[in-house]
């Protein structure tokens, strides 16, 4: 997944108009990215864990997700949709992957703890354990690609990384 | 497709311990109860029975003490990636905890094996034995996870 480092229209230099040291997102922001960074620390060595975690990451994201729509891109505010266009596409786009991604992990987790407490052969284990384990990838390879999102827009809206002083491709 | 939804907040970092999901107090208590748990199969595993009548009476103490461990577990249900301060802490806590409660679901299914059998359940026997270590182990590790972050749920009685 790329990652948008370029708004549509050339931004101005500077902090952006209409926010105000009161309304700066920027610690929540932070704290919530921080919170999926950490989510993902000790997955990143036991994809396992995800099994126990998965209502939680989906829980984080989602929390993103309305922190960012709420209250990053705003008309007038840090990150104007209308302006930052591409980000805003990109980060919606890989907010409905991590979503329907997460549905489909849910319900082959699911249906992976009901089969599991019954007497299955060794063969249907297997298969169960072979779609769980492809799900399982498939979501945390989707919650990564959201967080490198999430921690795109926390360097733009934070100030962090510095909008191109070109205008790019608009829309 | 997904929606906008209201924003949950954050608990701070700098909650007061009892502001937890799960109080300390809670935590100690559930450290208690799964610890004794633990000593109890430990002490069964290592001297395992061989007569019905001989499980039977070594399991006692072990059907006492489940439905504590049990609501002990429930309790730690409430440990969640997404509502605690230390987040990577509850991933591993969570997964524990769930090593434990699968354990225990084995165990619980072995000794009633065990008990009700009219003769020596050897398959039982054997089984009681391999799950109960992994419970042990499973139950160990989640009481030095709790104290490793909550030393202070160590205390208490």
């Amino acid at each position: 997944m790329s990652s948008a480092d370029e708004p549509t229209e050339s931004p101005q230099p500077g902090p952006p108009q209409g926010s105000s040291q009161e309304d700066d997102p920027a610690p929540s922001l932070g704290d919530l990215q921080k919170k999926l960074v950490d989510l993902l620390r000790p997955i990143a060595k036991n994809a396992r864990l995800m099994d126990d975690s998965a209502a939680a990451a989906h829980q984080i994201a989602e929390d993103i997700y309305s922190f960012v729509s709420e209250k990053v891109f705003i008309a007038d505010g840090k990150l104007d949709p209308a302006r930052y266009e591409r980000l805003w596409r990109l980060f919606e786009m890989v907010w409905e992957e991590e979503y329907d991604t997460y549905d489909v992990y849910e319900g082959v987790l699911e249906r992976h703890k009901k089969r599991r407490e019954r007497d299955l052969t060794v063969a249907e284990t297997s298969a169960d354990l072979e779609v769980l384990v492809g799900w399982r990838r498939k979501y945390i390879r989707k919650l990564r690609e959201f967080k490198d999102q999430v921690v795109t827009v926390e360097g733009y809206q934070s100030g962090r990384v510095e909008p191109p002083q070109q205008a790019s491709d608009p829309g | 497709m997904p929606g906008a939804h209201n924003v949950v907040p954050l608990r701070p970092r700098s909650s007061p311990p009892d502001a937890l999901p799960v109080p300390v107090g809670c935590l100690g208590a559930a450290v208690r109860e799964l610890d004794g748990l633990r000593r109890c199969i430990e002490q069964i595993v290592h001297c395992p029975s061989w007569s019905v009548a001989e499980w039977r009476a070594a399991c006692g103490p072990l059907m006492l003490r489940l439905p504590g461990a049990r609501d002990s577990l429930a309790d730690l249900n409430a440990i969640r990636a997404d509502r605690w301060p230390d987040t990577e802490w509850a991933v591993l806590v969570r997964a524990q905890r769930a090593e434990v409660e699968r354990r225990l679901l084995g165990v619980s299914l072995a000794m009633n094996a065990l008990v009700t059998a009219e003769a020596g359940n050897v398959d039982a026997a054997v089984s009681f034995c391999s799950d109960g270590a992994k419970l042990a182990e499973a139950t160990r590790g989640l009481c030095m996870l709790i104290l490793s972050e909550y030393p202070a749920a160590a205390g208490g009685g």
